[in-house]
């Protein structure tokens, strides 16, 4: 029996039922803290009709998206359409396998671990792109392109900051960076890699400031103006798991993982401390949302080429040079 | 520490950030970028010469300094001085690149030269590589854009398919050796040349080298290009970027070829095609580029010739058709950048009266194209004679005969070229070609060089020899 | 009770890519089943007019297929170049230790060479989403 709890075919099933659950779950909880937070910010109160301070209302709204139809344009692409939110939906969740919520916490704590969760981040650039060109349409084929143009030029940054970290614990592998950070987090040595990251993984997200692709007020809603009902809950489904990935990727790199602050767990499980550390960088980016205007898209590129990628190259430099000096 | 061991690499990579620096900083002024150009190669010219006696392996095996390739940076570095010499004026290039172009045929002699050093198969396809990026980006960088781009775009494709080829060549060869280094795969090929596969990953692995010597079956690029291309860059082409190609077949195919029989089957087959249909090709030609760019191939076949002789003194005479073609095909091109004055093609009409307007220039083209066909007392037929006799001692009588007939074709082409320039009067009226006091002297030079080393060419036949002599 | 299957044999590689590969498919699974019992429980009525592309109501003009500006096109292209790049600085970083100041001499010529290209691009305009002013 024990070889069977410990068997990766086991894991592998009990992860994917958890990692379903957690998700779905944490998308519905994110959307109406999303609301709540906007609401307030505006000098609004945001949902609170349906159940206590309407907790429910995103249920409500889920069931409803349930029951729509699913409009499959006349001149779409009828193959690659009703695959484009899968393939979005897909990477996403695979993030899951190799996050460290605590010390025994990891379905599967890989050697590889950050390098997988980059990969499959750059797969949804090609499920956005599938998506724009499937629909056949003009706003979603410019949201694609534009989505793709920006997540493909964050990308540099994103990854050179997070190989400033792994240069300070010579591993890709979560349980390792975290246990590096048991004294001191590794934004507090990173100020700077730390900051580029967490700006380009709101860019990767497509959230505002950065949310060119979807503007609005020009594309309707970019990529997925096309898809309804139950294809659009999944690229919103999506969109809120990956802002808990790059939280929970930010919590793991630089704040410290499970482990409490300077060291002191205060007898709180690491699991909690881990979480809670995501949700507050999840409220400070739906702070931003709400807080700055949307970039223009040349200011977008600009800051990503001309600023973010020159500066995570010299940080990176600075930081191999002190490594070896210390 | 011998400090000149890399010294002319590391003296042209700096030259190259130089001008890469000039043109990032802007402010264009192609005279002083010029004579910067000049005075670098010219000290470089210098550079190769005293680094000449250097031997040295290095970086685990995969860079080689011997008499070979000091012998051929030697070459390059006189063809690059030359080409800078040609290129006070580029018209075709735009002012605002002209720093950009200084800059890529530095960084372009650069990967020749890591090249004809290149002891490991990597070594030798990044810096072939390297050399093909910078020349395409040449290429396109006419004035004419759809010119450029066109012929720009054409080498491109011709070239990642040859490379693509050669590192699939590279790959099959490492797959049944095990080794990528050359004298490694020297001896571990020994004996194993009669296997399919290794035959195969040998000549997969030559497409790379052919494509830059403008062999068929990899020539199609060549016409298109040197039409395309702004005339200097066709010159530069056509002289210098050879030279490279010349010298890394010849380590390679010394290196893995010995003993195979039938690769010399195989390169017969493509040197027979390539100086057939270079030749037969370059009659119809009314462009003097595209001709000189279909002699280029028939050349290349040539060549080839000395190198399926598997025998030293066929290296040796390739070796010496090396610098050989290096002055021929500068003169030429020298010709056809000073007439063609305001930097357009050259048609072959245009030349008419050139006698006239200018006797330098029309005894500098008569001299350089009697040696390409192969006329006496030039250096072009003693090149010619070296190599055939080379492969008459390997019993190549027949290929031999092919080729003599070859000569003949390419001889009633070029005299058709020196018909125009000599007899033909030109319709309008034209003034008088304005040639510098320099680049007489240079032509006279030339014309003295190629007649000189015709009549006595015991002194480069024994560098040629000796350079040759360290390959395995 | 023995396990049906040994881990071992079905994922022989480290990372257990075959176990990933069946996570990633069970994924895909669930989800298409989910939007399939949506499309097959939901409403179905189909009509000329929901079925045209959406543009805020005007009627399309023209084919959807754009020919988008190069910009995007050199993007991607400069992408490349620096991923790729990335990749070597990506080895490079967990070696780190082993290395020592001759790798560290070797990566950060590497990167200088990097940050050189990326100035060229900046200079000559290769980052510009502006129409370049007509030359000549």
């Amino acid at each position: 029996m024990g070889s069977l709890v410990t068997s990766e075919w086991f894991r592998l099933v009990l992860g994917l039922v958890i990692v379903l659950a957690f998700s779905q779950l944490n998308a519905l909880f994110l959307v109406w803290l999303e609301r709540k937070v906007a609401g307030h910010i505006q000098l609004r109160i945001g949902p609170k009709e349906v159940g206590p301070f309407g907790l429910l209302q995103t249920i409500v709204d889920g069931l409803k998206l349930v029951g729509k139809e699913l409009i499959t344009p006349r001149s779409a692409d009828s193959r690659l359409f009703p695959i484009a939110p899968v393939l979005v939906f897909m990477p996403v969740l695979v993030g899951f396998l190799v996050l460290p919520f605590a010390p025994n916490l990891i379905i599967r704590d890989m050697n590889v671990g950050v390098l997988l969760i980059f990969a499959f981040s750059a797969f949804t650039v090609l499920a956005i792109l599938a998506g724009g060109w499937a629909s056949n349409n003009k706003y979603a084929l410019l949201g694609a392109i534009r989505s793709v143009a920006q997540n493909v030029a964050y990308e540099i940054p994103l990854l050179l900051a997070v190989l400033s970290v792994v240069l300070m614990v010579n591993s890709f592998q979560f349980s390792e960076i975290v246990k590096g950070q048991e004294r001191v987090w590794f934004f507090l040595i990173q100020p700077v890699a730390a900051l580029i990251y967490l700006i380009c993984a709101t860019a990767e997200t497509n959230r505002a400031p950065f949310d060119i692709p979807e503007a609005e007020s020009e594309l309707v809603a970019g990529f997925h103006t096309e898809f309804s009902g139950m294809r659009f809950g999944l690229f919103f489904l999506a969109e809120y798991t990956n802002m808990f990935i790059v939280s929970a990727v930010a919590t793991s790199l630089f704040f410290g993982g499970w482990h409490g602050p300077f060291g002191l767990d205060l007898g709180v499980p690491g699991i909690v401390w881990f979480l809670a550390k995501t949700y507050v960088l999840i409220f400070v980016i739906m702070w931003v949302r709400w807080t700055f205007p949307r970039l223009r898209f040349d200011q977008l590129m600009n800051l990503s080429w001309k600023f973010m990628i020159p500066l995570s190259l010299a940080n990176l430099v600075v930081t191999a040079i002190v490594l070896k000096l210390v | 520490m011998r400090w000149m061991l890399l010294g002319p690499e590391v003296y042209t990579f700096l030259a190259a950030l130089g001008f890469l620096g000039i043109s990032l900083a802007g402010r264009p002024n192609s005279g002083r970028d010029h004579l910067a150009a000049l005075c670098l190669s010219g000290v470089g010219v210098l550079l190769a010469a005293s680094a000449l006696s250097e031997d040295a392996i290095l970086f685990s095996e995969v860079y080689r300094v011997d008499l070979f390739s000091q012998v051929f940076k030697l070459l390059l570095s006189v063809g690059l001085f030359l080409i800078v010499c040609i290129c006070g004026e580029v018209r075709e290039i735009r002012e605002e690149n002209r720093s950009d172009f200084f800059a890529l045929i530095f960084f372009c002699t650069l990967a020749m030269m890591l090249l004809v050093s290149g002891n490991h198969l990597l070594t030798l396809y990044l810096s072939l590589e390297l050399s093909s990026y910078s020349l395409y980006v040449l290429v396109s960088l006419r004035r004419a854009r759809d010119m450029g781009v066109e012929a720009g775009i054409k080498f491109f494709l011709v070239g990642i398919f040859a490379s693509a080829l050669m590192l699939f060549g590279m790959a099959v060869l490492y797959a049944m050796t095990r080794t990528m280094n050359l004298n490694a795969l020297n001896g571990a090929l020994h004996g194993m040349m009669g296997q399919p596969l290794v035959l195969l990953g040998v000549v997969l692995t030559l497409s790379g080298f052919l494509f830059k010597l403008a062999c068929f079956p990899f020539h199609l690029w060549v016409p298109d290009v040197y039409q395309g291309a702004a005339n200097e860059v066709t010159a530069y082409l056509a002289a210098v970027s050879k030279l490279a190609g010349m010298a890394a077949i010849l380590r390679f195919v010394a290196s893995v070829g010995q003993g195979g029989a039938d690769l010399v089957q195989v390169l017969l087959v493509f040197s027979v095609a390539s100086m057939t249909l270079g030749n037969l090709a370059a009659i119809t030609q009314q462009d003097l580029k595209r001709l000189l760019g279909y002699s280029t191939v028939a050349h290349a076949g040539y060549v080839l010739i000395g190198v399926l002789t598997l025998s030293a003194s066929g290296y040796a005479s390739v070796v010496f058709y090396a610098l050989a073609l290096l002055v021929m095909k500068f003169t030429a091109f020298l010709v056809v950048v000073k007439v063609a004055g305001n930097g357009t093609n050259l048609h072959i009409n245009q030349l008419a009266g050139l006698h006239r307007r200018s006797p330098v220039l029309a005894m500098a083209l008569m001299v350089s194209l009697f040696s390409l066909a192969g006329i006496p007392p030039t250096v072009g037929f003693t090149g010619k004679f070296l190599i055939f006799v080379a492969a008459m001692e390997k019993g190549h009588f027949a290929l031999v005969l092919i080729a003599m007939a070859n000569v003949l074709i390419s001889l009633y082409y070029y005299l058709l070229v020196i018909k125009a320039a000599y007899l033909l009067e030109p319709e309008g009226e034209t003034g008088p070609i304005a040639v510098s006091a320099p680049t007489k002297v240079l032509a006279t030079a030339l014309v003295g060089a190629m007649v000189l080393a015709g009549f006595y060419p015991y002194p480069f036949m024994e560098i040629a020899q000796a350079a040759v002599g360290v390959l395995p | 009770m023995e396990p049906v299957v040994s881990a071992g044999a079905l994922s022989p590689w480290e990372p257990g890519v075959f176990a990933l590969f069946v996570y990633g498919l069970l994924i895909c699974v669930f989800v298409g089943s989910q939007l399939f019992i949506a499309g097959w429980l939901g409403e179905k009525k189909p009509s000329a007019e929901k079925s045209r592309p959406y543009e805020c109501g005007v009627i399309p003009t023209g084919s959807a297929r754009l020919r988008y500006p190069v910009p995007f096109y050199l993007v991607a292209v400069f992408f490349l170049i620096f991923d790729v790049e990335g990749a070597y600085i990506l080895t490079w970083a967990v070696s780190y230790e082993e290395l020592g100041w001759i790798g560290w001499a070797q990566m950060s010529f590497f990167i200088a060479v990097l940050l050189l290209g990326l100035a060229y691009l900046w200079v000559k305009g290769g980052l510009d989403w502006m129409p370049l002013p007509r030359k000549e």
